[in-house]
């Protein structure tokens, strides 16, 4: 996008002030070119705000006459038609049918707390992994990149929470630990999110590394042992 | 999630204000630093490109400064959408409300607004607007409350008063 300098951009708004002055813009209108103009300024325009203070007076001179087309707007309403119109029963009426409403639309399915979580976890440190090759069948790159991730691999601590596992006294040999003490091993001793390690022990049953007691029904704690050497 | 989900659940946030304001759109999104309303605008002006493919755009309510979600213009207008479907009569209130507040000199009366609607009693149609959040009833007093900026361009009623005005009592 071109740079453009505090003077053009000083000259712009004079231009769109002129343009309603002129008659050719309604100031009620939202004008583009404000965003238009304002996007082409550099991208260090608030650190030099201070320099912009010349701008003021055009800026305020677009609001007063933003602010004076409303009053007009309101004045311009003859008091004659307003008393006909108020001594005319289906005028109301009429005029309901001409009101372009709005419907706004509303979510309600989501709680803010859940919302909030997330817009933190979007505010995750990321960290770059290796560059990423894309080559040809000669082997040669035809393009690099690098791809962000969240600052923890989910697989590298899937993997961290397997060998933390293997180390617990209560899974040695063939033992049998409840899901509880499980949790409550990777959260005290490992500070590992009670809820992370649960999706965790999920995927390390589906994988095969843990395994659930065999005849375990649902009227007993969940117990689960490591498989080891392939039993 | 990304941006434009969390953009999407703060402008269509429900309740007695609905959308967001720019702060608390700023803060939801975790932008920081001087230019942070820079990047809130940027955002919203990606958004909004986006949206208005899907007949979405992005409105402000001038009552109380928050942003939120409504239909284009064709899609409103085309499908005549409106919050008063099937009560014309609170449709009805509500214009006289907004007629007297403009218009009249002085604080908007259930006296005046019954004068200008033409009818006995508006009793259930205020306690129904009153439910919606639109305004306040203080005996004989009407308070017009910001959340008609909601359902409502005021700017855009004025002129359409106007002209109907202008061509209806030439």
């Amino acid at each position: 996008m071109k740079q453009l300098t505090l003077d053009y951009f000083s000259g712009k708004l004079a231009g769109i002030k002129n343009d309603i002055k002129n008659g050719k813009v309604d100031p009620l209108q939202p004008l583009t070119d404000y965003i238009d103009a304002f996007q082409t300024l550099p991208e260090d325009r608030v650190v030099k705000l201070p320099e912009f203070v010349s701008l003021f007076a055009t800026l305020c001179d677009i609001l007063d006459y933003k602010v004076q087309a409303f009053k007009a707007l309101m004045f311009d309403i003859s008091k004659d038609k307003l008393t006909r119109f108020f001594q005319d029963a289906g005028a109301i009426d009429d005029l309901v049918d001409m009101v372009a409403w709005r419907d706004p639309f509303e979510f309600t399915s989501m709680s803010w707390p859940f919302v909030k979580e997330i817009v933190e976890k979007l505010g995750t440190t990321r960290r770059l992994v290796p560059q990423c090759e894309v080559v040809d069948d000669e082997g040669s790159i035809q393009l690099q990149f690098d791809l962000p991730v969240e600052n923890q691999n989910f697989f590298q601590e899937k993997a961290a929470i397997l060998e933390a596992l293997k180390r617990y006294d209560r899974l040695q040999g063939s033992m049998l630990a409840s899901l509880g003490n499980i949790l409550d091993f990777l959260e005290n001793d490992h500070d590992i999110d009670r809820m992370q390690a649960f999706v965790h022990v999920l995927h390390l049953i589906q994988d095969g590394e843990l395994i659930l007691r065999e005849d375990d029904d649902s009227s007993s704690n969940t117990e689960l042992r490591l498989w080891r050497d392939g039993q | 999630m990304n941006e434009f989900k969390v953009i999407s659940y703060i402008l269509a946030r429900r309740g007695d204000e609905i959308g967001a304001t720019d702060d608390a759109m700023i803060e939801a999104l975790g932008l920081k630093g001087k230019d942070s309303r820079q990047q809130l605008y940027r955002l919203l002006e990606s958004y909004a490109s986006k949206m208005a493919l899907f007949g979405f755009k992005v409105e402000k309510n001038p009552l109380d400064g928050h942003w939120f979600l409504s239909c284009t213009n064709d899609i409103s207008e085309n499908s005549r959408m409106n919050p008063f479907q099937g009560r014309t009569r609170l449709a009805s209130t509500l214009v006289a409300i907004l007629i007297s507040m403009t218009c009249d000199d002085g604080e908007v009366t259930v006296d005046r607004v019954k004068k200008i609607r033409n009818v006995k009693d508006i009793t259930q149609d205020l306690k129904e607007l009153e439910a919606m959040g639109l305004l306040r009833v203080h005996g004989n007093k009407i308070i017009v409350l910001e959340r008609v900026g909601y359902f409502i361009d005021l700017a855009d009623f004025m002129k359409r008063f106007n002209d109907y005005l202008n061509e209806k009592y030439k």
